[in-house]
Parts: structure tokens; sequence; C-alpha cells
């Protein structure tokens, strides 16, 4: 698998067609994104850039020096880990955008969108249509969603791209 | 209330397809049925019945508008020989699907090219699910 394809395995698969019989969905294949994909990606990453930076000054609040009766309370070094940690899982992810204020609605629609213009494929040779979208459990898609943005977005902010 | 069967979505090989209206029929491929009396003697019969199994073929037709879209799933079904499945979706609610697996476009459809120009299309394959 190279770095460009990350490969999602379906908590609920769903039946579909495929060569003329009804088969059992397994995985879903996510595709690093392209040109052609930028108009849905950009309110992705955005969103998700947006939703970091939220956390991140959250954090930075939290370890900011308390002053009680006089004296200076220092910050713990687990509020230091917290705000160090550079590594994020898909499921992570989505809690980053679902407690944050930006509009997970509109990173969801576009996500749907990207996976239908070649950003996934069913079972590494299916194209991810909206009916086998709508087949798809809401559980599996928000993991389709963390996944992508896990795999495609997180190390290219971090890395200053 | 009961609701008329006139809002189904039609899937083909997992894509949305838009048909006209009211053209959309199938058959469920369950086959046709015969029955004949066998006589018992006094009046009396008893009913055979039997079922031609040479017939359990499904079939689903439909029209398409004729678009440069249209055109290119006609030919790409035709390609496909049986390997399309088929899958009408009743509205939200409804519990209504019906699944065709290893249908085949038999005839060689027509496009008419004219103002309100349509392509007729007709599968036939395994009974329904």
């Amino acid at each position: 698998m190279s770095e460009s394809e990350h490969v999602y395995e379906l908590k609920k698969p769903f039946k579909y067609g495929r060569k003329g019989d009804l088969e059992e969905a397994v995985f879903v294949t996510l595709f690093e994104p392209n040109y052609k994909l930028m108009k849905y990606f950009i309110p992705i990453k955005q969103g998700f850039t947006r939703a970091v930076e939220q956390m991140q000054a959250a954090a930075s609040e939290q370890q900011k020096d308390l002053q009680v009766d006089g004296s200076v309370v220092e910050s713990s070094d687990e509020n230091n880990e917290i705000a160090d940690d550079i590594s994020i899982t898909p499921a992570e992810v989505i809690r980053a955008l679902y407690v944050s204020n930006v509009d997970v609605d509109k990173i969801f629609l576009n996500a749907g969108m990207l996976f239908r213009e070649g950003g996934a494929l069913v079972d590494g040779d299916t194209k991810m249509t909206a009916p086998l979208l709508d087949k798809t459990s809401v559980s599996d898609f928000e993991g389709l969603v963390g996944a992508y943005i896990a795999n495609f977005i997180v190390d290219a902010l971090l890395s200053g791209d | 209330m009961a609701s008329q069967l006139n809002d189904i979505a039609l899937v083909v090989n997992n894509d949305s397809v838009p048909y006209e209206t009211d053209t959309l029929r199938w058959k469920d491929g369950k086959g046709e049925s015969t029955m004949r009396a066998a006589v018992l003697g006094g009046g009396e019969v008893e009913i055979i019945y039997s079922e031609n199994l040479g017939t359990k073929i499904s079939s689903v037709s439909f029209s398409m508008p004729s678009t440069v879209d249209s055109e290119n799933l006609k030919s790409q079904w035709k390609s496909s020989k049986n390997g399309i499945t088929v899958e009408l979706i009743g509205p939200a609610g409804s519990n209504f699907e019906k699944i065709f697996t290893n249908m085949a476009v038999l005839p060689d459809p027509e496009t008419d090219a004219g103002m309100e120009g349509s392509i007729a299309i007709e599968m036939s394959g395994d009974p329904a699910q």
C-alpha cells in the first residue's frame, strides 16, 4: 500500500452489485486528493485546520500559569504533553471536529462528494456512487472521513504544507 | 392508506439512472404456471399444477431520455453482457426493494434522436430477490 492510498475496513459491510452479482463490501480504498478534487478537499482541510487551532488555543489557555492567593501555580506536565502531542487517530479527528464550532455538516458533505468523484473505491475497484454512500453506515462514514483527514491532511499540516 | 407504486429509484450497477415517467416495468421472474385437470371418475377431477421452469427469467424495462449520458450507459450495459445488477428502491419508509442480478440487455436498443427522443431499455436475468 503506497502512501497515496489508505484502506479502511468497514465495520458494517453492505451489499452491492459487482459484475452482475450481489456481494458484501469489505473495505474502502481512500486515495490522496489530486487537483480534480480540490474544490471538495479545500473546505475539509480548512475546517479541520480551524478545529485544530481551536483545540490548540484551548490547550494553551489550560497551560497558562494561575495566580491563587498571591502564589503562582505552575502548569502540569500533563497539559504540556497534550500541547506537544502530534499524533491523531481518525476517531480523534472526528471528535475534534464535533467539539469545535466549525461547520461539520459542510465538511461531511464535501467529503461525500470527494469520495464519489474518485477519492474512494469500494473493495478497491468499484466507484463509490451516491447509492453506495447511502448504504454506508453513519459510523463507517465518520470513520472514512476521519481516516481521510488523518492520512492525507494531518501530516501535511504538521510538515507545514 | 395505500400509495401507488410510481416513485421508484432505479439503480443500475450502483448508479442512479433517471428514467421517463410511467415507463418502468418489471417481471419478478417467478415463471409461468399451468393447471390441468385429471379425471378421477364419477365427475370428479384432480387439478394438476405445474411450473414452466423455462420461464423463470426476470425482466426490467424502462425508457431514458436521449442524452449523451444515457447513450453512454446504453453502450456500457450492452458491453457488460450479463454482468448488470438492477435495484428498484421505493420511497423512504416504504420497505420496497427488489434486486435483480446477472441482468443483460438482450435486444439491441434503439436511440431516438428527436426533440423528445428516448432510449428504450429491456433487461433480463435472474429472478428477483
